[in-house]
């Protein structure tokens, strides 16, 4: 199995921003973590980040065939991008929005997303832990 | 110690169009299961009537490391006010322990502008939706991790 890890944009700054709500790993440190549990079910975990949105929506298209799920951490696009939203819609393998911390919890311009729509699941608020668990899930879901 | 974990499951949650082929025992034994092998001691509940489930985080949800929360399965088959009981299920807020909630669809794709995420303590409060049965899986894992991470630090 080949999972592919989408992060958004800021999420390279992840250990050093604001780590009251994101924690102290950085991406690199749960990217390792990610790949570790996917090892141990014989799957694949390719892990990129973007400030771009341009290039996410590369991404998803490139996944298109390529991998049986995207996990997506959308970041501040969730709450914008009607691109990414579109092309998810074209991705047909398993879709998990995923984000650190809940949205719904913060100001009110966090609480709508274009990705929600257009994903098969929602996996908010457990932490940078969230990467792993989603992993998990896309794993179990291929069953 | 153990990791001790409330699940509360809401109205029409034993309705079987609330989850497709999955029905309301095959949560039950999936959720007792595995927390009988993670060695948790569980308290599952389900009610039709909000009262109970407004009463229940109220009075039971505390004593426990987390809260995981299904606050209601098909809308459409279930009878309730639903303002009224999203006003209700604000007790949530005033909580110290885990909220987990589970959904067993996508709502926000399945039920647009309808569903409102339950609001629980800021910074303690998580959404998994759309996993179906393997989304309380999910919450009981991740509950028992951070619980059991929480007592060794």
């Amino acid at each position: 199995m080949n999972i592919l890890v989408l992060n958004g944009p800021n999420l390279n700054l992840l250990g050093t921003r604001e780590p009251e709500i994101y924690g102290s790993d950085t991406l690199d440190d749960i990217a390792e973590r990610c790949r570790q549990r996917a090892q141990r079910a014989n799957a694949n975990v390719e892990f990129r980040q973007s400030n771009y949105e341009g290039k996410l929506v590369d991404w998803i298209q490139e996944a298109i065939g390529q991998f049986d799920a995207l996990i997506i951490n959308p970041a501040a696009y969730t709450h914008t991008s009607i691109a990414l939203h579109d092309a998810l819609l074209c991705y047909g393998g398993l879709k998990i929005e995923l984000h650190i911390s809940n949205p719904h919890l913060r100001e009110p311009f966090r609480h709508h997303s274009h990705v929600s729509t257009a994903a098969d699941v929602v996996i908010m608020g457990l932490g940078v832990a969230g990467y792993e668990h989603a992993i998990d899930a896309a794993i179990e879901a291929q069953g | 110690m153990a990791t001790s974990l409330l699940i509360i499951n809401g109205p029409g949650l034993t309705y079987s169009e609330s989850f497709g082929a999955e029905s309301f025992d095959t949560i039950h034994n999936a959720c007792t299961d595995l927390c009988a092998s993670l060695n948790i001691d569980l308290d599952f509940r389900q009610s039709d009537d909000p009262q109970d489930v407004i009463q229940w985080i109220k009075r039971d949800a505390a004593s426990h490391d987390a809260l995981i929360i299904n606050q209601m399965g098909c809308m459409d088959r279930t009878p309730i006010d639903y303002k009224h009981y999203a006003h209700g299920l604000r007790a949530l807020q005033a909580l110290q322990c885990r909220v987990i909630e589970v959904n067993l669809t996508n709502v926000f794709r399945d039920d647009p502008g309808v569903f409102t995420p339950v609001q629980g303590p800021s910074g303690r409060s998580a959404l998994i939706s759309g996993l179906g049965v393997n989304g309380y899986r999910l919450a009981i894992r991740a509950a028992h991790a951070e619980a059991q991470a929480a007592r060794s630090s």
